[in-house]
């Protein structure tokens, strides 16, 4: 998954340099325009937080999830901010 | 958050900072549940909770335990057929989907009935409490000669069970 992600995010040349806000704000920009680069945005903003997620899922406190339910609810959790469900 | 370049960032971290809360009560939920209720023996029927409890076998059946009660009737009379018969239309998959929906096999039944293994027995031998062995060596009784005419007679059978008709007669 987060190779899949690398991979779309590499479609805009320095999304390694933007900050995760530049990241959303070009990722709404380009969904609001029908812009394909949404995509990319969208992929490189998770894969910064899926390094985030991974770290709190290692720290053992989710016994009972598995670590797919875990990454899961998060990317749902960024999902429903980036798409007004909050 | 207003006017804050950063306020996508801050809204995800919080956003991600509740998901994490959240999964993290349900994750300990067991225990917490199994505390409190061994606290208290005023509370050992609460009339409101969180609605959560530890599957028990019996009470996740989607029927009353009735049937599974005529089950093990029919197992200990010795009437190994029609117990089995009952426990593969309760359990499992003999039915075949058809433009009307799914419709009961026979065909499908008796190709599970011929096909019953160790697994099959270890599953009727928790669900209704009988012995493994006694069911591997009830399951030598199904043979394929009149296996046909064995079934007919056992869902005539059935279907004139005064007992079953009413127990579902009043359960529907």
């Amino acid at each position: 998954m987060f190779e899949l992600y690398e991979q779309i995010a590499e479609q805009v040349p320095n999304w390694n340099s933007l900050t995760k806000s530049e990241l959303c704000y070009n990722y709404l920009k380009c969904k609001d325009a029908g812009d394909p680069l949404a995509d990319s945005y969208l992929a490189g903003l998770l894969v910064k937080y899926i390094k985030k997620i991974q770290i709190d899922y290692n720290s053992q406190l989710y016994k009972n999830i598995t670590e797919e339910q875990y990454y899961d609810a998060m990317i749902d959790s960024i999902l429903a901010v980036l798409h007004d469900k909050v | 958050m207003y006017n804050k370049d950063n306020a996508p960032e801050i809204a995800i971290n919080t956003c991600l900072k509740c998901a994490k809360v959240n999964l993290y009560v349900f994750s300990q939920r067991d225990k917490r549940k199994a505390n409190t209720t061994a606290l208290s023996l005023d509370m050992l029927e609460e009339n409101s909770s969180d609605g959560y409890y530890l599957p028990d076998s019996k009470q996740a059946r989607l029927l009353d335990t009735t049937l599974y009660d005529l089950i093990q009737t029919y197992f200990l009379r010795k009437q190994y057929l029609t117990a089995f018969i009952l426990d593969l239309i309760l359990n499992d998959n003999v039915f075949s989907i058809s433009k009307n929906g799914a419709e009961f096999s026979i065909k499908k039944l008796k190709q599970r009935l011929m096909s019953l293994d160790k697994d099959y027995c270890k599953g009727f031998a928790i669900t209704y409490g009988i012995s493994c062995s006694s069911i591997e060596n009830a399951i030598k009784y199904i043979q394929p000669n009149g296996l046909d005419r064995n079934i007919d007679r056992v869902l005539t059978t059935l279907k004139h069970n005064k007992e079953l008709y009413g127990w579902l007669h009043n359960a529907y």
